[in-house]
C-alpha cells in the first residue's frame, strides 16, 4: 500500500518537499561532516600512534662504571680500555638478563654501535670509534602497556649500575595523547552538531511541507489513513533527497580531503609515506581504506537521518493536528 | 452502534453543543438529525466521525471506546465510518476516479477490485464519462455525487451525511435515498443531518433533534 499508490493519494510530496532547498543544505552538512570525520580519524590515529609509540618507550643509558666513577681512569691506556670493556660487558649482560626476565616489557632493543654512530654523527661530526670519550650503551625498552617503568625494575637496574640513566618520555607523550584525544572529541562533537543541525533543517522543511499539504492530509486522515502511512510518504521523499545531498557532499569533500591527506601523511605512522612524492597513483595507494568506506556510508547515514527526523516530526505534527 | 454516556461537548466562549447527553443508536438504524442552523449538527457528526473528542463523557462506536483506544485502532475504525461533508472535501489534484477509489486504496484492496467497484459506482452516479476530470471542473451537484460515491464505496458500518441532498435535483434525491435505504438494509447505520422538512416528511424515519445542548428523540429508533 505504501509504495503502490504513491501518486494517487493526492499528497504531492514532490512539490511540498522540493529538492532544490534540501539537497544543497544536506550536501553542505555532509561536506562538513566529512571533514569532521576525517579530523576525528586523524586525531584517533595520532592518539593511537602516541600511546603506542613514544609513550611506551624507555631509554636506558648505561655508562661504563669504572670510567665515570674513577677519575684516575680518565687517562686512556690499553689496560684501562680492556678493563672498561670487560666491566661494561659484565654490567650490560646483567642488565640484559634482567630485562629478558622482566614481565613488564613488550620488547627491548640494544642499539648497536652502528646505530649509535648513525644517531650521534650529526652532533659529534665524527665516528664514535674515533671519539675520545667512551659512549654509553643504549637500550630501548618497549613497555607492555602505556605505563611508567616500575620502581622494582628501576631499583634492580640501579643496583646493577648506579650510574644508569633512565629516560622515560611518557610525561610529554601523555600530554600529547590527551591533546590528541581532545582534538578527536572536538571533531566528534562538531560532527554531532552538524548531524543535529541537518536533522533540524530536515524537520523544518518537513513541517513546511506538512502545512502545505494540510488539507489533503486531513482528508486522508478522515478516510482512515494512519499516521504511519502519511509519515512514510514524507519520509521516503526526504530520505531520498538527503541521500542525494549526501552523495554530492561526499564527492565535493574528496578533493579537499586528498589535499589534507597529502599534507598530513608525513606525520602519520605509515612507514611508506615518502612514496607520496613518487606520483599520484602511489599517493592513492596510501589513502586510509577505512576513511574511504566511511564516505560511502555517509549518504546512507543521511538517508536514515532524513527518514528518522521526518518520521518523528510527522508523528508529532499529526498528533497535534487531530 | 453509537452510544453516548453523559457527553459534554462545547467550544470555548460559546453555548454547549451537547450538555450531559446519553444516547444509544443501535446498529442498522436510519435516522434524521435535525435542529436549527448553527446548533451544532455538523460538529456532532464530526464527533461521531472521530474528528473531535468530547470534553467529558464516554463514546462507544461499533463496540469501541474511542477515548480509551489507540490512534491506530481509531484509524482502522475510521475506515468503517464514512462521512459526506457539506463542502464535499474532495482532493482537488486527484481525478474523480482516484477521489472515489481512495478509501479502497487506503484499505490496501486489490487494484482489480478497486477498478470494478469504482466503475460500477461511477456508472450508478452517471459520471462514467468524467472519470479523468478533476473536481473543480464539475458542478456542485456532480461534486456532491462524487463525495457520496467516495463515502459509500467501502460499504461502511456507519454512514454520516451532512446535508447530502443540497445540490441535487429531485430525481437524484430519490435515487440517493433509495441507495441509502439499500445500504441500511445491508446493516449500515445511517444518520443524515438536514433541515429539509419536506425530505423528512417524504422519507419518514426516527428524528434526533439537537436543541439547547440536548438530543430529543422524536420517535423510537428502530433497529
Amino acid at each position: 500500500m505504501l509504495f503502490k499508490h504513491k501518486t494517487t493519494d493526492g499528497l504531492k510530496v514532490n512539490l511540498a518537499l522540493p529538492g532544490h532547498f534540501l539537497i544543497p543544505l544536506v550536501a553542505a552538512m555532509t561536506f562538513l561532516a566529512a571533514l569532521m570525520i576525517a579530523g576525528a580519524y586523524a586525531g584517533q590515529n595520532l592518539a593511537h600512534r602516541w600511546s603506542n609509540g613514544a609513550a611506551s618507550i624507555v631509554i636506558l643509558q648505561i655508562p661504563p662504571k669504572n670510567i665515570i666513577n674513577s677519575p684516575e681512569n680518565s687517562i686512556s691506556d690499553t689496560s684501562t680500555i680492556v678493563s672498561d670493556n670487560s666491566n661494561k660487558l659484565a654490567s650490560l649482560n646483567q642488565i640484559i638478563e634482567l630485562l629478558s626476565s622482566s614481565k613488564e616489557l613488550a620488547s627491548f632493543h640494544k642499539l648497536s654501535d652502528q646505530e649509535i654512530n648513525q644517531l650521534l654523527t650529526p652532533w659529534l661530526h665524527e665516528d664514535i670509534n674515533h671519539f675520545a670519550l667512551s659512549i654509553p650503551a643504549i637500550i630501548e625498552l618497549h613497555l607492555k602497556q602505556n605505563t611508567i617503568i616500575s620502581e622494582k625494575l628501576k631499583n634492580s637496574l640501579l643496583h646493577i649500575n648506579p650510574d644508569i640513566i633512565i629516560e622515560q618520555s611518557n610525561f610529554w607523550s601523555q600530554r600529547l595523547n590527551i591533546l590528541a584525544n581532545s582534538l578527536q572529541s572536538c571533531a566528534f562533537l562538531a560532527l554531532f552538531i552538524v548531524t543535529f543541525i541537518a536533522a533540524i533543517v530536515i524537520a523544518i522543511a518537513t513541517r513546511t511541507g506538512l502545512i502545505q499539504c494540510k488539507q489533503t492530509i486531513e482528508i486522508l486522515h478522515n478516510l482512515g489513513a494512519s499516521d504511519h502511512y502519511i509519515s512514510v510518504r514524507f519520509a521516503r521523499r526526504n530520505a531520498f533527497l538527503a541521500f542525494i545531498g549526501g552523495w554530492i557532499g561526499s564527492i565535493f569533500s574528496i578533493p579537499l580531503l586528498l589535499f589534507l591527506t597529502y599534507l598530513t601523511l608525513p606525520f602519520s605512522s605509515n612507514p611508506n609515506w615518502e612514496i607520496i612524492y613518487q606520483g599520484w597513483f602511489s599517493f592513492l595507494t596510501l589513502l586510509p581504506f577505512n576513511l574511504l568506506i566511511l564516505f560511502l556510508i555517509l549518504p546512507l547515514c543521511n538517508y536514515f537521518i532524513g527518514w528518522i527526523s521526518t518520521t518523528l516530526i510527522v508523528y508529532y505534527w499529526l498528533r497535534h493536528l487531530t | 452502534m453509537i452510544q453516548l454516556d453523559n457527553v459534554n461537548l462545547y467550544y470555548e466562549q460559546s453555548s454547549p453543543i451537547l450538555s450531559n447527553v446519553s444516547l444509544y443508536i443501535p446498529q442498522g438504524s436510519f435516522c434524521w438529525l435535525t435542529g436549527s442552523s448553527g446548533v451544532g449538527k455538523s460538529t456532532l457528526l464530526r464527533m461521531f466521525h472521530l474528528e473531535i473528542k468530547p470534553n467529558q463523557g464516554h463514546i462507544q462506536l461499533l463496540d469501541t471506546d474511542i477515548l480509551k483506544s489507540r490512534r491506530s485502532t481509531l484509524c482502522n475504525l475510521k475506515q468503517r465510518i464514512s462521512i459526506i461533508y457539506q463542502d464535499f472535501k474532495l482532493i482537488p489534484n486527484l481525478t474523480i476516479y482516484d477521489n472515489i477509489a481512495l478509501p479502497l486504496r487506503l484499505q490496501n484492496m486489490d487494484e482489480t477490485i478497486i477498478n470494478r467497484w469504482t466503475n460500477r459506482i461511477l456508472q450508478w452516479m452517471n459520471l462514467q464519462n468524467k472519470t479523468r476530470l478533476h473536481p473543480k471542473t464539475l458542478s456542485g451537484g456532480e461534486q456532491q455525487r462524487i463525495a457520496i460515491a467516495r463515502a459509500i464505496i467501502n460499504r461502511p458500518d456507519i454512514l454520516l451525511a451532512d446535508e447530502p441532498t443540497n445540490a441535487l435535483d429531485e430525481e437524484q434525491v430519490l435515487r440517493l435515498m433509495d441507495l441509502f435505504y439499500d445500504l441500511n438494509d445491508l446493516g449500515c447505520t445511517i444518520i443524515i443531518a438536514t433541515h429539509n422538512d419536506n425530505l423528512i416528511r417524504q422519507f419518514p424515519a426516527p428524528k434526533l433533534k439537537l436543541e439547547k445542548g440536548q438530543i430529543k428523540v422524536d420517535d423510537a429508533i428502530q433497529t
